[in-house]
């Protein structure tokens, strides 16, 4: 007996598994790729959390603050600083908290004191530092100061106004620095997150960056030197600066009272109240900045008693909205200095005005309202108001309702930070329930809500530039809690993706994609239906010029052509397949589209009439010597695509004179020209269009006798026919601005014809194989009992083919919805959804390919640009599923016959 | 019924399921025209059949003209036309005519489109002659074609410096001018690249480890008087270094110097005069005196400059070679990824699994993963590899580099790992098929001579399945060389500043981002400056890819009919 040795037997035990494992790796890598599509973009759907990072110690009843009086630095909750001015002098305090991994308990806090003093002139070029002094100790600081939110501040320096700006700053320590550094701070360092001493709050090196120190800085924006000479009945605490967004401008409100604290609200008389416009510039060579103070004409409609509420806020960063009466504004245009000669009026049913605020980008403005008892809080979204020509008395505010529910006076409404959306918060004191938090985006109407908050009853909160929420306690402990409202996707849900949106600035809804722009308030409108209508736009232009070809070659090379010449044509055609489409895209763009846009009519008219003009030529070839003609097996042969070809030239020669001939005649010399609105007669397009349906309909008219010169009379008829149906129908309805309009040089057409360059190789040789794959001896039969060629492949082959024929066309359907480059390079990518061939288009390939590049990683639109390819891949799975299906049926029905 | 012989070898072809449907034909005309009329049935819609053949033929015809003819004129040496018109000098290259509308009459009218070059000398590059209103046109002959290192190509007339303008260069004093600063410019490259570039590299390295350290010592890993010692030891080489980098770089500045002491004077038609160092002139010919084997020569050279030089002016001009390079490194680099597993996947299906639901899965797997779009692959390939596997290498192996990723970002071996995925399914299948060929005797005769199934496999089957592999794989390569959409976000970039392979320690460089012919194509045609420009480098480079895909797929046609014919002969069919 012989035995094998071991070593072989483990050998081939041991490759046996690596290649069952490798093989079975393909089936992960497919469910891989889809899972992994699935889980980048599935946190677009992600519910909203709430993370408490953190309580903070004991603050003290005096530490109240107003929204936006917070400041914290940009990577993390490391520190709150709290500019406080208390009294008439200015002090601020700065409360730092450390959170500790995973405990609601600080880690560490500090504490620290602050007064503005002068600086030594050499110090930092800065007019007023900061300096530390004692928490308990009395002295105040020479100046006065008030927060304006977002850590500016407003000081008081004699007879000079200085606007200003309180920044954490982030000091990196350098190797050596770090060294340096007391041994027990350095191993705290390395251990915990932060350390925190006396002076100083360092913050852990990451892998990302080294050790930092973070101190606190008063920076000054702008000085107005004679601000209280000027209006000598101001006092610091009356005046309220109001920033433009995305400015440095903005408007001082004096106010004769100062408000009260804690109030975000005045309720005054605008007569009373004075309304500063300042304008800064800043010389870009010599850094020289100057100010000019312009005061605006307060303009009432107030009956006895009434008194306005809310402050005068900012729409798309050049509108300024100033309350005129509890039901209507004043409307400054900043760009032209003009203001509104009639007023802008709330409608009757939403009540008055209680609070009013500008939110992210300045582009919508909201307010909380009472009406018969019921409260509303609405959005104003003041888009129109940019478009309707200013002063002009139509000026309209289009007003969604927010929240018609719950909806109390004493309720905060927060404008989010960096998105279109509004936090409501909600006391646990409404009904005795969990407080509640909601923020509700202002264009989909989403509400993204938790009532996931601490069971203690918080009074208020405040949000920064990172959406974290600071809430407190007054009634019991006094204790204060830093709370982050997680709901990155906020703007995305299924309407947005999909349904109808009416954006910001847009007078009616749409569907629109336009991920970014230029500025930062921009709002992104992320709509998958432009991108999937241009995707199925192109793919189905491009299968209408691609299946025709494909098919009939592959009937003619399977059915008719002699096997030397088909052996040569199939895998030329087939080689076309691995073209890259690279090429095949900027020869689009580079050769197609303009030749075609130079000779529009005429590539129209062959497009159109080819087909015909072929049957014409097999029809008249046919009448003198028909029986001569096919006994010499000319149809069989390579002979017929000489002959062809011959008569391709003759027609194309003969179809674009004629097609010069009609541009000139019925277009008014040219096409594009005519299609935007010129001179023409539309009757003629119409009867172009009309041309393949009148040719059929006549055909296929049972006419019995004499077929042949019937059918050239059809020829002749035809076109007269569909020109003079054409006329008819054009003067009922036109074409130009919906089926055919404005004339991009990169559009459809183009596309059809590249992107069928990539098709037809495809759709060719799986309909080849799938007649090739027709038994033999099914022709043979239907050949005996005397049917013809064209009868036994019409109606045997493609008949038993007909799935197979199928399938390939779904497979090249695949390709086309995901073609890329053709697309990129030859559409112009404008996210247009109409039917119009000579329009660009934006596929959701194409998108990608673009927009990937610049996405930022984990941003929503990066989120988006996954789902969209996970929609591409289930279109392609599905399609590809479903072709693979029908062959294997097509292939068993085969194996039967 | 068909008593003929030929109806004999009908029924065999029948029966081995290939029916020759034209002998078919041929037979049921010639027996049914004499009976019936019936046989001309529907022939005008076999005109309508070939008449779809013949498009498609014609428009294969006609996009390979294009490429090859434009690639050709892209590089071929055109001669210098001198214009006058409305009191008007032009000189340059004719490039072609177009027939546009005149703005101001509305009357069409034909323009001369005369590329001028020259742009540093006060003139626009392209210059539109209307055809009709050309006075004279003649063909000076001493006028010079030269390509310049910077500002494109120049035309004009060349002199010394000394002689201020009085007499031309002649034509070997040129060549002497351009040849000896060809070799000064070898020196200084040859120092640029080796020790300076070296001494780049070593400085990098210890700055890395000084930040290393650092970096233990922020961690606690190191002790502060550890560290400190070690960062002085650190310090002293780099200083080291830096002498010597100071030392090489004196000597590249004196060759310069001397370099740029050498210099041409060039005098545009304009007028306008311009000297240069002799070193910016690459190459420079006399268009109108050159004979027919002349302009071959320049247009061989001008060709292998084409593929063996980098890219100059923003890639409209030079070469492509750092293109082509990256092209195929990253195709081989695929090749290493994608060969052992497509064959092993398909060693699977084919030899290893019980035919059965898992395997009917696997081939629906495989079909659907050659159908999914490769966008899509390009997108996983920028979440999964940059962003997930890459981003965790960095914090495993590269963190004194951080925050700058270095496989955290597109890389060519991402890239070809996407590609690998892309083609995958191409291998699986030509080797599954290569795999079914291999006849069921061979197998059973090696079992019966008490081999194992691996050692058949290894010895009996994959030998003779390796033409089919090889198919897969070369029809894979085709479509990676072509395949741009999956680079545009993994890897690829418009200008390279460093090769994915060199001469320094590992050699390999698969984190280096790299340039690519078909994004070349893509970024040159759409992105550059002007399309004009850039349209005969688009061109040149069009043919080139075309040429080696078409290269490729005709290698493998011709490998797979062999493979055909070598198992026709054993009946393996």
């Amino acid at each position: 007996m012989y035995k094998t040795r071991r070593r072989v037997l483990i050998l081939d035990r041991i490759s046996s598994v690596a290649i069952t494992v490798v093989g079975l790796s393909v089936i992960l890598a497919v469910a891989g790729m889809m899972l992994f599509l699935i889980g980048s973009s599935l946190p677009l759907f992600n519910r909203e959390t709430l993370d408490n990072t953190g309580l903070l110690g004991n603050t003290g009843p005096a530490d109240k603050m107003n929204a936006g009086e917070m400041l914290l630095d940009e990577n993390a909750p490391v520190a709150i600083l709290l500019p406080h001015a208390s009294g008439g002098h200015c002090k601020i305090l700065a409360r730092s908290v450390i959170p500790a991994a995973g405990s609601a308990k600080p880690a560490d806090s500090v504490s620290q004191t602050f007064v503005l003093t002068k600086s030594a002139a050499d110090a930092s070029g800065l007019p007023l530092t900061l300096a530390k002094v004692d928490e308990k100790a009395a002295t105040a600081g020479e100046y006065s100061c008030s927060a304006q939110g977002d850590g500016r501040m407003l000081v008081r320096d004699g007879q000079k106004l200085h606007l200003g700006q309180l920044k954490i700053l982030r000091t990196f320590l350098s190797g050596e620095d770090f060294r340096n550094l007391p041994a027990d701070q350095r191993s705290r360092l390395t251990e915990e997150k932060w350390s925190v001493s006396n002076d100083e709050i360092l913050v852990k090196p990451s892998k990302q960056s080294p050790a930092a120190k973070l101190s606190l800085q008063f920076e000054i924006e702008w000085s107005i030197a004679d601000f209280f000479t000027t209006n000598p009945s101001a006092e610091l605490k009356s005046v309220q600066f109001i920033k433009r967004p995305s400015k440095s401008d903005g408007l001082f409100v004096v106010t004769p009272q100062p408000p009260a604290s804690g109030a975000q609200n005045s309720a005054e008389n605008p007569a009373q109240v004075k309304y500063i416009l300042m304008s800064a510039t800043e010389n870009a060579v010599t850094g020289e900045k100057s100010t000019a103070l312009r005061e605006l004409p307060s303009k009432t409609n107030l009956s006895a008693g009434q008194s306005v509420r809310g402050n005068p806020a900012w729409i798309e960063g050049r509108f300024l909205l100033i309350p005129a009466s509890p039901k209507s504004f004043t409307v400054f245009d900043a760009e032209d200095g003009q203001l509104s000669s009639a007023l802008l009026t709330i409608p009757d049913e939403l009540g008055s005005v209680a609070a009013l605020s500008a939110n992210f980008g300045g582009a919508a403005v909201f307010t909380e309202s009472v009406a018969g008892g019921q409260t509303f809080c609405a959005s104003l979204d003041a888009g129109r108001a940019s478009r309707l020509a200013f002063g002009s008395a139509d000026l309209r505010l289009q007003i969604p309702v927010l929240w018609a529910d719950k909806c109390r006076s004493s309720n905060r409404l927060i404008p989010h930070p960096h998105q279109r959306a509004v936090y409501r918060f909600l006391p646990s004191d409404t009904g005795g329930k969990n407080a509640i938090l909601e923020a509700r985006e202002l264009t989909t109407g989403r509400i993204a809500s938790t009532a996931a908050l601490p069971a203690e009853a918080f009074a208020s909160a405040v949000t920064d530039s990172k959406g974290y929420m600071l809430a407190w306690n007054t009634a019991g402990a006094q204790g204060m809690s830093l709370l982050k409202f997680n709901a990155p996707h906020l703007e995305v849900s299924l309407k947005s993706l999909f349904g109808k949106i009416r954006y910001e600035s847009y007078e009616n809804a749409s569907y629109s994609w336009q991920s970014t722009s230029g500025t930062d308030e921009f709002q992104a409108k992320f709509s998958l239906v432009p991108l999937i209508w241009g995707t199925v736009k192109a793919t189905l232009y491009s299968l209408l010029f691609a299946v025709p070809l494909a098919i009939f070659s592959a009937v003619y090379s399977s059915e008719i052509l002699d096997r030397q010449t088909r052996n040569v044509v199939k895998p030329t055609l087939e080689m076309m397949a691995s073209i890259p489409s690279v090429v095949l895209g900027f020869l689009a763009a580079i050769v197609i589209a303009p030749w075609i846009e130079e000779h529009i009519v005429s590539v129209l008219l062959i497009g159109v009439s080819m087909p015909f003009m072929l049957y014409a030529a097999g029809v008249f070839l046919q009448i003198p010597s028909a029986r001569h003609l096919t006994a010499r097996g000319l149809y069989a042969s390579r002979r017929l695509l000489m002959w062809v070809v011959g008569g391709f030239a003759v027609s194309i020669w003969l179809l674009s004179r004629a097609g010069l001939w009609l541009e000139n005649t019925a277009f008014g010399g040219d096409l594009k020209a005519f299609l935007s609105g010129g001179a023409g007669t539309e009757g003629v397009l119409w009867g172009l269009l009309f041309l393949p349906l009148v040719f059929i309909s006549l055909w296929s008219l049972p006419v019995r006798r004499a077929r042949n010169w019937y059918r050239i009379a059809v020829f002749l008829l035809g076109p007269v026919v569909s020109v003079w149906l054409g006329s008819i129908v054009s003067g009922h309805t036109t074409l130009r601005n919906d089926l055919l309009g404005q004339y991009a040089q990169r559009n459809t057409l183009v596309i059809s014809i590249a992107m069928g360059f990539a098709i037809i190789p495809i759709i060719y040789s799986l309909a080849e194989d799938a007649l090739t794959s027709v038994p033999g001896s099914l022709r043979a039969g239907s050949l005996a009992c005397g049917a013809s060629v064209w009868q036994t492949t019409a109606r045997v082959v493609l008949p038993t083919a007909a799935s197979g024929l199928f399938s390939a066309v779904m497979v090249g359907l695949g390709r086309g919805i995901g073609e890329t480059m053709i697309v990129v390079m030859a559409t112009g990518n404008t996210a247009v959804m109409t039917l119009n061939p000579f329009d660009g288009l934006r596929s959701m390939a194409a998108n990608i390919a673009v927009e990937l590049p610049e996405a930022a990683q984990g941003s929503t639109h990066y989120r988006i640009l996954f789902l969209s390819a996970l929609v591409l891949f289930m279109f392609t799975f599905t399609l590809n599923s479903f072709a693979e299906f029908l062959r294997s049926r097509y292939r068993a029905r085969n194996k039967a016959l | 019924m068909f008593g003929s012989s030929k109806m004999k070898s009908d029924s065999q072809s029948l029966s081995n399921g290939a029916p020759k449907p034209s002998v078919l034909f041929k037979t049921a005309v010639r027996i049914r025209s004499k009976a019936h009329s019936n046989a001309t049935e529907g022939v005008p819609w076999i005109w309508v059949c070939a008449g779809a053949l013949v498009t498609i033929l014609l428009l294969i015809a006609g996009m390979f003209g294009i490429i090859i003819a434009q690639g050709i004129s892209a590089l071929w040496p055109k001669s210098v036309i001198q214009l006058q018109h409305d009191s008007q000098t032009v000189v340059g290259m004719s490039m072609r005519t177009e027939d546009s509308e005149n703005t101001e009459t509305g009357q069409p009218e034909s323009k001369v489109l005369v590329y001028q070059a020259n742009r540093d000398f006060g003139m626009n590059e392209f210059a539109f002659v209307p055809a009709a209103k050309i006075g004279t046109s003649d063909k000076p002959a001493q006028i010079w074609f030269a390509e310049r290192a910077e500002w494109g190509p120049f035309i004009g007339r060349i002199v010394s410096p000394e002689s201020a303008g009085a007499a031309d260069l002649n034509a070997g004093q040129v060549k002497d001018l351009i040849g000896s600063a060809a070799v000064r410019y070898k020196e200084i490259k040859a120092l640029e690249k080796g020790p300076l570039a070296d001494l780049n590299t070593d400085i990098e390295e210890l700055r890395l480890k000084k930040r290393a350290t650092e970096r233990h010592l922020e961690l606690g890993e190191l002790s502060a008087a550890e560290a400190s010692a070690k960062i002085s030891a650190i310090e002293n080489q780099l200083s080291d270094l830096q002498t010597k980098h100071a030392s090489v770089s004196e000597k590249v500045q004196t060759l310069r110097a001397a370099d740029e002491a050498v210099k041409a004077t060039l005098i545009a038609p304009n007028g306008q005069t311009k000297t240069l160092p002799a070193s910016q002139l690459l190459n420079a010919y006399l268009p109108n005196q050159l004979s027919v084997p002349e302009k071959i020569g320049i247009f061989m050279s001008r060709l292998w400059s084409f593929v063996s030089d980098e890219p100059r002016e923003a890639n409209t001009e030079g070469g492509v070679f750092p293109a082509l390079f990256g092209t195929v490194a990253m195709t081989l680099f695929m090749t290493m990824a994608v060969l052992p597993v497509g064959v092993m996947s398909a060693v699977y299906m084919r030899e290893i699994a019980q035919q059965g639901t898992l395997v009917s899965l696997l081939r629906i797997a495989v079909n659907n993963l050659a159908g999914v779009p490769s966008i899509v692959y390009g997108i996983f390939g920028v979440g999964f590899f940059c962003y997930t596997v890459g981003v965790s290498v960095d914090q495993l192996f590269f963190q004194d580099k951080l925050p700058n990723p270095t496989f955290g970002t597109g890389g060519i071996l991402w890239a070809s790992l996407t590609l690998s995925l892309l083609t995958v399914p191409v291998v699986i299948v030509s080797t599954e098929e290569a795999l079914s060929a291999v006849p069921r005797s061979l197998r059973e005769a090696s079992y019966g001579c008490g081999a194992t199934r691996m050692q058949t496999l290894w010895n009996i089957v994959l030998p003779k399945a390796v033409p089919g592999v090889m198919t897969g794989l070369i029809l894979a390569m085709a479509r990676a060389v072509g395949e741009v959409a999956p680079l545009l976000m993994t890897g690829v970039v418009k200008l390279a500043p460093a090769l994915p392979v060199d001469g320094h320690f590992p050699f390999f460089h698969l984190e280096r981002s790299f340039m690519h012919l078909g994004f070349h194509i893509y970024d040159l045609g759409f992105q550059s400056r002007s399309t004009e420009l850039s349209r005969p480098m688009v061109f040149a480079s069009t043919s080139l890819l075309v040429g080696v895909v078409l290269l490729l797929n005709f290698v493998a046609i011709k490998i797979r009919s062999q493979l055909r014919k070598r198992f026709e002969g054993r009946g393996a069919f």
